[in-house]
């Protein structure tokens, strides 16, 4: 059986973002028979992670804070940096982190990493801040995340990295024609974050992976 | 230092903003607006990072659209 493995670290108002908008990815993961491992919260840490990286998972997706050289999980512990990338051998990684694909994504490939699908820079995310309870119905929120989340569901559905990336940005230049035309209040800070998402967002390794 | 007109320029930007907005920048923390007017005005490493951004969108702009709109 296919194993996906989702970091979920929720420690500030940002990380509470991402967290909320995975759910929506693992029920996409269970839909498409993948066994999924979570790491949330506490168990977002470097002990554990890395234990669920040993067992070889295909697909893992990192939500946290980042550098060019690391991936960070519950209260900025490093899980993974490029002296340890070696424990992405043989994975797909999408790491929706700052910065990380720059030093950490070369590693991993060198590594022998299937493909790490991460920011060159970094992901910016505009919220209302009455949405902070709410951070799916927030629409400031909705557009960056639906349109970085057309990335990992892509992946669980069969589709090659390549296919994943664009895919991601056809959802988003969807979404910027709409927000371009809106006389919304929120569509300037909505444009600003999808705007970070589509130009930052690139990988290294094999265009070609895909998880059967 | 960030150049004056450029500050000027995307401290007006922000403030065309909704007030009830915050902005995550990564491991940097989350930011109400007029709290990063303050970061830009005070040119903090957060603020000269925010003007660079900015700039960064405003170059791109007119591409973008001419992109997504075909």
């Amino acid at each position: 059986m296919k194993t996906f493995l989702i970091t979920r670290p929720r420690h500030d108002p940002g990380l509470h973002i991402l967290h909320a908008w995975s759910e929506n990815v693992i029920t996409e993961a269970i839909a498409h028979g993948w066994n999924v491992r979570k790491a949330d919260d506490k168990h977002a840490n470097k002990k554990e992670v890395q234990s669920r990286l040993a067992k070889k998972p295909d697909f893992v997706m990192f939500n946290g804070h980042g550098s060019d050289e690391l991936i960070q999980g519950h209260n900025n512990e490093t899980l993974v940096n490029t002296s340890s990338s070696n424990l992405l051998r043989g994975t797909i990684v999408y790491a929706r982190a700052c910065k990380c694909l720059n030093r950490l994504g070369s590693a991993a490939i060198k590594n022998d990493g299937r493909a790490f699908i991460g920011y060159k820079g970094k992901l910016i995310v505009w919220s209302i801040n009455e949405g902070a309870a709410k951070p799916l119905q927030d629409p400031a929120v909705e557009p960056v995340l639906t349109a970085s989340n057309q990335v990992p569901i892509s992946i669980l559905k069969g589709n090659s990295v390549e296919e994943a990336l664009k895919k991601s940005k056809k959802v988003a230049e969807k979404k910027m024609l709409e927000l371009l035309q809106s006389n919304e209040p929120y569509s300037a800070p909505a444009l600003k974050g999808l705007f970070s998402h589509y130009f930052l967002i690139d990988f290294e390794g094999d265009s070609t992976a895909r998880v059967y | 230092m960030a150049d004056e007109y450029a500050k000027k320029l995307i401290i007006e930007r922000l403030r065309n903003m909704p007030p009830n907005v915050s902005v995550s920048i990564g491991d940097n923390g989350t930011y109400s607006r007029n709290e990063l007017i303050e970061q830009v005005r005070t040119g903090s490493e957060i603020g000269l990072e925010t003007i660079h951004v900015e700039l960064e969108f405003i170059r791109q702009l007119p591409r973008l659209a001419k992109r997504v709109q075909g």
